[in-house]
């Protein structure tokens, strides 16, 4: 396929369609790129060094030389927003990558194995949903203890029930399909069955709760943050600073203010985007999409018929 | 049935996950001072020296008795612990809720009557930033408008009702703000997502063919059909409610479950993290249960099979 045909075919697809026609959505993308851009380039954008304490201008305000002002240690907090990005962006990604992979292999196996394997795997799924995430994220980051990578952990296992409950759903409704059975007709092992026709089957719902699991994610690690069993301290992370400025909220509230406005924007731009991929992907939506598109249409011209 | 399995399932996997957590009670309630026969006494004391299911099941046993077991780093008795602060989170959760539930549903309502106007919009963008605002950060900026500059409302605590009603009130108002606000917003987000669906089906044309009023079209026509998955939205948040205020009892200093919760995990007290794990999953099981009874109630589909 050559190049322009390529760029023909996504920007013909209904998904570039959905994200590319609401400007709500389109300005999200663009903050999720900067995110992207920010967290990649922080050691050049920031302005100071993030660990850098300097005792004698601790709490200084915002000022041109630290446009945030500086938190309890001297350290300048601009700098320590822009290298948080990368540690939300992280947890984000991994998180709702371990959540899913896990998640669609549990609901793969409970699908495709049987009643009493399906039986015992959901009643563990419905175990895990029944304590509330954040403590369930408490738990594990106990175990774990703290870190970047131990909170990805914890806070991708917390995910896995609803990725391997909507995987087992549709993984019920596609092994009744014909094509599944025509498979079976050929041959074809159940393995070979589950990943070639099942499967692939599986991929979309998951991708739009993936997509609308990254803000939930990035919340959480800013929560366990905040109650001080997230990330190590002296790394920066959005919760942690939250958590730092606290103290201080009287006397410099922008420590507080300045990285809360950053989790919430990040996360309103994650969880709008995963609605306009849903509204794309989600075979329910796609005629009600189509007709409401058609008749908003109609009644532009009815409107401007008189 | 499947209720029970589950709490059961919740029980095992907590206790098993517990003995994973690095450090012990015993050693953490007597300090590093302690000696080699004082951590012996109190182990065996409070049974920690038997066999991991050994401690299960005894302490399932215990539970079918009606004991929790005592806490050892509170020195109090579980189950007081756990019934006192259950009352403190649910005077915190409830309210809330209930909130939660009248704004969210009637803003969804007015988002779904007014689809593609301003005011649906407005709505929109209301509930997508309340529910991407961090909890415990939403908390942090009430506390600097209405407490420490308006100097209207108490930074944090609590007080109980019976001791003084104007200041219990006082004190829940910011607490009870930001935990509604959260859940307003999935409310209203589903609210106006399910009215969607059900708006323009036919049998609304008819009812208002037949002269039926706008509210009774949109009380017992549309939201009643569409009321099933709020239902359930419902009945998730209020059990994710109850397990989930750590953020804002931490926030404002509140002494509910969620509290107690952080503070055992943190003391290495497995019983208290054990038992207030249990509850919590019994509350979610309860939820679940009275859902599945409110389906029956709402659509009369589901109550005849």
């Amino acid at each position: 396929m050559n190049k322009k045909s390529l760029w023909k075919k996504i920007t013909g697809s209904r998904v570039f369609k959905v994200l590319t026609g609401k400007k709500s959505t389109v300005v999200c993308l663009a903050i999720l790129l900067l995110l992207v851009v920010t967290a990649a380039l922080a050691p050049v954008l920031a302005p100071c060094d993030p660990y850098e304490q300097k005792l004698v201008s601790q709490l200084q305000g915002m000022s041109p030389e630290h446009w945030l002002g500086t938190d309890s240690m001297g350290r300048d907090v601009l700098s320590r927003i822009i290298y948080g990005s990368r540690v939300s962006l992280v947890v984000g990604i991994a998180s709702t990558l371990i959540a899913g992979g896990f998640g669609m292999l549990v609901g793969l196996i409970a699908g495709m194995g049987g009643r009493i394997v399906d039986t015992v795997l959901m009643r563990i799924m419905d175990a895990m949903m029944s304590v509330p995430m954040i403590i369930l994220a408490l738990f594990l980051g106990t175990i774990f203890g703290k870190g970047l990578g131990n909170i990805c952990v914890a806070i991708g296992i917390c995910m896995i029930p609803s990725y391997a409950r909507v995987t087992r759903g549709q993984v019920l409704s596609v092994k009744e399909m014909d094509y599944v059975t025509a498979g079976v007709l050929c041959g074809a092992s159940k393995i070979k069955n589950t990943l070639v026709h099942i499967f692939p089957n599986c991929v979309s719902a998951n991708l739009v709760l993936m997509t609308m699991n990254l803000g939930s994610a990035i919340l959480s690690e800013a929560a366990l943050s905040f109650l001080g069993m997230g990330i190590n301290p002296p790394t920066a992370s959005w919760g942690g600073m939250v958590n730092d400025g606290y103290k201080y909220l009287s006397r410099d509230p922008i420590i507080a203010i300045a990285p809360g406005i950053c989790i919430m924007i990040v996360v309103l731009c994650f969880n709008m985007v995963g609605d306009s991929l849903r509204d794309a992907l989600d075979p329910k939506l796609r005629g009600t999409l189509a007709r409401r598109g058609k008749r908003t249409k109609r009644a532009g011209a009815a409107r401007a018929a008189g | 049935m499947q209720s029970v399995i589950v709490i059961f399932i919740v029980t095992l996997m907590v206790f098993l996950l517990m003995q994973l957590v690095p450090g012990d009670a015993v050693t953490n309630f007597l300090g590093a001072s302690a000696t080699e026969s004082q951590i012996e006494y109190y182990t065996k004391l409070f049974g920690y020296d038997q066999p991991v299911l050994v401690q299960y099941f005894k302490w399932l046993g215990g539970l079918f008795r009606g004991e929790m077991g005592r806490s050892i780093s509170l020195q109090m008795e579980i189950s007081d612990v756990l019934v006192q602060r259950l009352q403190v989170t649910l005077s915190i959760v409830l309210p809330a809720f209930v909130i939660a539930v009248v704004i969210g549903v009637s803003l969804g309502i007015v988002a779904a009557k007014n689809r593609g106007t301003v005011l649906d919009s407005l709505i929109s963008v209301v509930a997508n930033i309340g529910m991407s605002m961090p909890m415990f950060w939403f908390g942090l900026m009430l506390i600097l408008v209405f407490a420490n500059i308006l100097h209207i409302l108490p930074t944090s605590g609590y007080v109980y009702p019976q001791d003084d009603l104007g200041a219990a009130i006082r004190h829940s108002v910011l607490p009870v703000t930001v935990l509604a606000l959260n859940y307003m917003s999935q409310f209203c987000r589903q609210t106006r997502s399910s009215m969607l669906e059900v708006i323009r089906q036919d049998y609304v044309t008819t009812a208002k063919a037949k002269g039926v009023s706008a509210r009774t079209i949109t009380f017992r026509h549309q939201l009643r059909n569409a009321l099933i998955p709020i239902v359930t939205v419902m009945g998730a948040s209020l059990g994710a409610m109850v397990g989930g205020t750590v953020l804002v009892e931490s926030v404002f200093v509140i002494p509910g479950l969620g509290n107690l919760m952080i503070s055992a995990i943190k003391a290495r007290d497995f019983m208290v993290v054990e038992n207030g794990v249990l509850v919590i999953s019994v509350v979610v099981a309860v939820c679940n249960l009275v859902v599945d009874v409110l389906y029956g109630v709402i659509d009369p589909r589901i109550r005849n099979d």
